[in-house]
């Protein structure tokens, strides 16, 4: 890894909020790749979780 | 809850793993599938120094910079990322080893209207008995309902447990019809019709108890072009898959592909072909170390992608390359500069 100089930030800075709607923004034609089988799932805190993404084979 | 003090130790839960990028670092909470953003200095903190008591973490930074120190805890507990301890000793990390007892565990398959469906019996068998375990199905041209049902229902008595299949559109693709495919096959775990007449929209079908994404839309998918998107979109973020990751290529490990025209390869749009369907047997191509060399290439290995962030939730792609000369090189449809942190328009 390239060198970097880590700094104390705020944690209010715009780099260190969640990823923007447009960061997000459709990929045209672009499809996830197979074998995940899971696309992102951010649940709410406090959710109940059950097993965690990926997991469902070794769960039935 | 017990209160803090300075002789205790701050403890990231063991699922909550930190990544360091070169501009900020995430930590991935891999049981909640998310994660939290955090300055490089707090990755230091959390790594190098946390065998620490709070009060020797603070000691090794400026005086002035204390209270930014329990900002960036009390941070990570509002998160549920970690907590205080007065023995940390009694929290061991995850063990993020990773193995996988089949020999293949996906595939793709590509069709077009040239590719004889007569292959794909043999296919499926060979996958099977290498204990593959999703498939995913890729015509690009237009295939009716009928076709469909009965090339999926060969499938029957295999390995396979996770399918996904993209379809160009057809007149026969009424959304009834389409349901009684997902839920005469439980093994669909997402069905893409593309190239539609301008329908753009996605239905949760339930089908054995589980939702699976019945997708629409106008976008022309009929090359395999349309593979090696990097987003976050596609991120992955579990223990298996993050195990895999730092271990393994997120994409080509224990993959197999065909392509369009019968030819055995790692991925369809990579060159390299290592014999046709019809003269050559996959579990004989799967123990040539040429075929396999990719599998072990990890984002560590990736230019640019090693400074980044998400290189362990993310997927490579090592077919569309910023520079085609160079295997190492980034992927090519890959948008974000972990320099800037910032993604490209």
């Amino acid at each position: 890894m390239k060198k970097s100089n880590a700094k104390f930030e705020s944690l209010n800075s715009k780099l260190f909020k969640s990823l923007e709607k447009s960061d997000l923004k459709k990929v045209k034609g672009g499809v996830p790749p197979i074998w995940t089988m899971a696309e992102v799932t951010i649940l709410p805190k406090g959710s109940d979780i059950g097993a965690p993404a990926g997991w469902d084979c070794y769960c039935q | 809850m017990r209160r803090r003090n300075e002789a205790m130790f701050f403890h990231l839960y063991a699922c909550c793993v930190p990544v360091k990028g070169y501009r900020r670092s995430i930590i991935c909470d891999l049981q909640r599938a998310s994660f939290l953003f955090i300055p490089n200095v707090l990755f230091e903190i959390l790594t190098i120094h946390e065998k620490k008591p709070i009060s020797a973490i603070k000691k090794a930074y400026p005086k002035n910079e204390s209270k930014t120190i329990d900002k960036y805890f009390n941070h990570l507990i509002s998160h549920e990322y970690g907590f205080f301890t007065n023995s940390p000793a009694n929290f061991p990390k995850m063990n993020l080893d990773w193995d996988d007892p089949k020999i293949i565990s996906n595939a793709i398959l590509d069709f077009d209207e040239s590719t004889p469906l007569t292959y794909m019996p043999a296919i499926l068998e060979q996958l099977s008995s290498l204990l593959c375990e999703a498939i995913e199905f890729r015509f690009f041209n237009a295939l009716d309902a009928a076709t469909v049902r009965e090339t999926l229902n060969q499938m029957e008595g295999s390995s396979i447990r996770s399918v996904y299949v993209q379809i160009g559109y057809h007149p026969t693709h009424s959304k009834s019809a389409l349901q009684s495919v997902i839920r005469e096959n439980p093994r669909i775990k997402r069905l893409l019709i593309h190239s539609t007449p301008g329908v753009n929209h996605t239905w949760k079908i339930m089908s054995n108890d589980q939702e699976i994404p019945l997708i629409m839309t106008s976008d022309k998918l009929e090359t395999e072009n349309c593979c090696g998107m990097v987003s976050p979109q596609f991120f992955s973020i579990s223990v298996q898959s993050f195990a895999e990751f730092t271990n393994h290529n997120s994409c080509m490990n224990k993959k197999v592909s065909v392509d369009r025209l019968g030819y055995i390869k790692n991925c369809p749009s990579l060159k390299k072909a290592y014999g046709h369907i019809r003269t050559t047997k996959i579990a004989d191509v799967v123990k040539r170390p040429a075929f396999t060399y990719m599998w072990s290439i990890t984002k560590d290995h990736v230019l640019v992608c090693k400074d980044c962030e998400f290189r362990y939730i993310c997927h490579d792609c090592r077919a569309y390359r910023l520079d085609n000369a160079n295997l190492y090189s980034k992927p090519l449809k890959c948008k974000y500069d972990p320099y800037s942190a910032k993604w490209e328009n």
